[in-house]
């Protein structure tokens, strides 16, 4: 025993732990030199914000007027249509805003956001614009330097802005940052009051004319731009007459669903509002045989229900079987306006008394939207082929046996796909019993 | 310290071993930094504040730290002088922070820095080892600022954020203006530098050559007189 | 989508040597000969996609929630010199083929220009890089840019082409240099010079990546 412990330790062992602790005693005095300078340095919220308004401001005009209440108003502080949300609204004593405002679509895969302070003036321009948090947009970076102050600079929010820049690294920080520009600007309009808001002027417009009884329901925009039914047309030129361009489409939806169509712009709107395929009121401006009442008419908006979701398709087209059914988007779900080209025959087998049967789909415009849902894109468009030989009696089994489950996680874009091939299957045994 | 040293590392840290000129170190912030001479003198002081006080704390614990880990200390202690920096100028100057951006991080791995204190903090004196870091990062400063200065007023048109004129070639903002503007300097710098050094030891040598002869007719003159 | 911007501008538009100067030394260093360019740029690949590995769970779940951002510089610089040290051990003692390969390329990814500084001082010119580098810059580059990334998978997957970025930068300056060392130049120009006229030409062409 006594031998053992005076045998004499490796000397080799004492440098090696000599060296160790020597470094370890270096690292915890640095990382407590930093502690402290981290103590006396660190930079707090406030202090980042004037930061940022200095970068808006350059000139120091702005200074946050405290009497404003910061937290914005929970009924337009979300938005999914630009998968976005207001976080914080300043007033400035010159009556500018600044809205801390963040904004989706971006890197990765369109679920990526990023936060901006937008800064807006008061008769509704678009000041300037700096990041507040980079968020997950690691290429933020591609953006040039000075975006924040020549992007979108003095143009006007009354109208959503579009995408300053494109190119394969820098679109979805751009379309991010677009997005958050733009819920700033839907913000300003609704909340603050900011700028025209032609929409909520023909909604009011529209509640008017409906009176009292419509006063609970719900009005969501129908999406008619971003989709072209035959490569040039909107689906909104489709459902508009020679003279009078449809402006917005209102699903109202409350105790039942009507469609508001409204036409023209400011004071000289008119309206026509649609219950199951018939007028229940319209503006005086409109008479009963007018262009546009017998359009939309023939332009019937089909509504199917799937479970808990609700789906919507408009024919806009139809030449030798071949129907362009539109699947509207509606709201803020995921998916935009799918167009399909649906080829119907009328079905052989003996006792379908000559009603319709899908002989071939083919997808025009792809409603897809990247990221979310998370499934495959190909999954939904499974359903081009997995609807082919449905009728509308057994479109049900169809899709149940040939697409859910392959559609997994694309319901909303099956949905509207299978709306659309619905309507047009509509459309053509409505042609052939009138035709009869 | 003797005037002599002092006048060594003073002329080592700037002319003889200019570390952006002579020894090509530290090419990362000269390249990248050097759109805007102004940035190039932020750079610069973060540069000097960083170097002489890790020169200063390496040459105070060039005995205590062991040879086996001495490199990990002096990353240890060069870092933590590199955030204090950061910090500071994000807590002070902040558009200096914006735009010197990642680089001001990256001084950590400039190669000057551990460079110094490998090869002068860890075996000299501490206030030989502050000087030699004031005078390499004076060195490293006065050289960026010079290459700022020339792509600056080429490729913007304007000097130290002043407007100078309209007429500007885009090309030496641009990262290969960069490279093209170095290469040239570090050619010029040669040339000048042989030069002049040439010239030194011609002197030297003139001077040598007459001290013997001198001493020869002293020799000669003791010579005479014994 | 998301990937093919990662490589693009990992290997093109955002490269680490041409357009942010990051590895500038290895790349004017170790760049006479492809065979030794492409080895460095290897060890450097596999030490930018392993320190990107084991840095970013360290900063995300361990210093951010923690509010130990600002230690960030320094626990980087540690792991990446500890995990150098770490990987050429165990390739020397796994994988002789790989070690011989780029393995021996490892310590130059943490070697200090020091001994380069002082080896130029005593043969007093300017040429003599050839056996020195030192590319924790860019390494270290990537990972103070990497808690913006979103997500694990990025981080990584950018972290590899990031570096196969700075592997095709510095084996075409080595076929570069194959013909322009053999040039007759002025005396000022031989060496860093010339070298880097032709890293002038190449960040040109690499600078039309960044209009896409």
């Amino acid at each position: 025993m006594a031998e053992k412990t005076q045998k004499p330790v490796n000397p080799a062992l004492i440098s090696a732990v000599k060296a160790v602790a020597v470094l370890v005693c270096i690292c915890f005095v640095c990382v407590a030199l930093l502690a402290v300078c981290n103590e006396l340095m660190y930079i707090d919220d406030e202090e980042r914000l004037s930061r940022s308004l200095g970068k808006l401001f350059p000139d120091g005009s702005f200074s946050v007027d405290n009497s404003f209440n910061k937290t914005p108003v929970s009924k337009y502080s979300a938005n999914a249509a630009y998968g976005g949300k207001i976080n914080n609204v300043y007033k400035g004593t010159n009556g500018d805003y600044v809205l801390d405002s963040t904004g989706g679509g971006g890197y990765p895969q369109g679920g990526g956001k990023i936060n901006l302070y937008v800064a807006i003036s008061a008769d509704a321009k678009i000041v300037s614009w700096t990041i507040k948090d980079k968020m997950d947009q690691s290429y933020a970076d591609r953006v040039p330097a000075s975006a924040g102050t020549s992007w979108y600079v003095g143009k006007d929010i009354s109208n959503d802005l579009t995408l300053e820049m494109t190119g394969a690294t820098v679109q979805g920080t751009a379309t991010a940052i677009n997005n958050a520009v733009n819920m700033a600007g839907y913000y300003a309009r609704n909340a603050l009051g900011l700028g025209e808001n032609p929409e909520a002027e023909a909604q009011k417009a529209v509640g008017e004319l409906l009176g009292d009884e419509y006063a609970s329901y719900d009005y969501t925009k129908v999406n008619l731009s971003d989709a072209t039914v035959d490569g040039t047309k909107h689906v909104a030129d489709a459902l508009s007459s020679q003279t009078d361009v449809l402006s917005y489409l209102f699903l109202l939806t409350g105790s039942d669903n009507v469609f508001a169509y409204v036409y023209g712009v400011k004071e000289t709107l008119k309206i026509v509002v649609v219950k199951e395929g018939e007028v229940i009121a319209k503006s005086d401006n409109v008479q009963d045989g007018d262009e546009i009442i017998t359009n939309i008419l023939a332009n019937t908006i089909y509504t199917f229900t799937y479970g808990s979701y609700r789906a919507y398709a408009v024919v806009t087209n139809s030449e030798d079987n071949v129907y362009t059914v539109a699947g509207l988007k509606v709201g803020s779900i995921n998916p935009t306006t799918y167009v399909l080209k649906v080829t119907i025959e009328p079905d052989t087998a003996p006792d379908a008394d000559g009603k319709g049967k899908v002989s071939a789909i083919e997808i025009t415009v792809d409603g897809w939207a990247d990221g979310d849902p998370t499934a495959p894109k190909s999954n939904a468009n499974k359903l081009a082929t997995g609807l082919v030989g449905a009728t509308l009696e057994n479109i049900d089994t169809f899709y149940n046996d040939k697409v859910t489950g392959k559609a997994t996680g694309a319901t909303q874009s099956a949905n509207l796909i299978r709306a659309a091939v619905e309507a047009a299957l509509t459309a053509f045994d409505a042609n052939t019993a009138s035709a009869n | 310290m003797k005037l002599q040293r002092f006048k060594e590392i003073a002329l080592d840290g700037t002319v003889r071993q200019n570390p952006t000129f002579r020894l090509v170190l530290g090419t990362c912030p000269t390249l990248a930094l050097t759109t805007a001479a102004l940035d190039c003198l932020g750079m610069g002081a973060a540069v000097i504040f960083v170097l002489v006080f890790s020169n200063l704390i390496i040459s105070l614990l060039r005995n205590v730290i062991p040879d086996k880990v001495r490199i990990p200390c002096f990353i240890v202690i060069i870092a933590t002088f590199v955030t204090i920096v950061s910090m500071f100028i994000e807590a002070f100057a902040y558009s200096l922070y914006e735009s010197l951006g990642m680089y001001l991080a990256l001084i950590v791995v400039n190669c000057i820095i551990l460079g110094r204190a490998e090869s002068f903090a860890s075996h000299n004196p501490v206030l030989d080892s502050v000087c030699d870091g004031l005078f390499m990062g004076i060195g490293f400063t006065l050289s960026l600022t010079l290459m700022g200065i020339v792509r600056e007023v080429l490729g913007k048109g304007m000097l130290f954020g002043v407007t100078l004129w309209n007429f500007k070639i885009e090309f030496f903002a641009k990262p290969a203006g960069a490279f093209l503007t170095y290469a040239l300097f570090i050619a010029i710098f040669n040339v000048c530098y042989n030069a002049v050094e040439r010239k030194l030891k011609h002197k030297a040598a003139h001077k040598a050559a007459e001290a013997e002869r001198s001493a020869e007719s002293a020799v000669a003159a003791t010579g005479e007189e014994a | 989508m998301d990937v093919f911007a990662i490589i693009i501008s990992a290997l093109f538009a955002d490269n680490f040597v041409l357009s942010q100067f990051l590895g500038i030394c290895p790349f004017l260093g170790v760049s006479k000969k492809i065979s030794s360019a492409a080895g460095m740029g290897l060890a450097v690949t596999a030490v930018m996609v392993i320190t990107c590995a084991v840095c970013y769970p360290i900063y995300t779940f361990l210093l951010a929630p923690l509010g130990l951002q600002y230690l960030n510089i320094l626990v980087f610089i540690l792991v990446i010199a500890s995990l150098v040290q770490i990987l050429e051990m165990v390739l020397r003692r796994f994988s002789p083929g790989l070690y011989s390969a780029m393995g021996i390329y490892l310590p130059l990814v943490t070697t200090n220009c020091a001994i380069l500084g002082i080896a130029k001082i005593v043969t007093a010119t300017v040429t003599s890089a050839e056996e020195a580098g030192y590319t924790l810059d860019v390494i270290f580059g990537k990972l103070v840019n990497i808690h913006m990334a979103m997500g694990y998978g990025e981080a990584v997957l950018s972290g590899l082409f990031y570096g196969l970025g700075f592997t095709l930068a510095i084996v075409l300056l080595a076929a570069i240099r194959i013909k322009t060392d053999k040039l007759r130049v002025a005396k000022a120009l031989r060496g860093f010079p010339v070298t880097m006229l032709a890293a002038c030409f190449m960040a040109m062409a690499f600078y039309v990546f960044t209009l896409i």
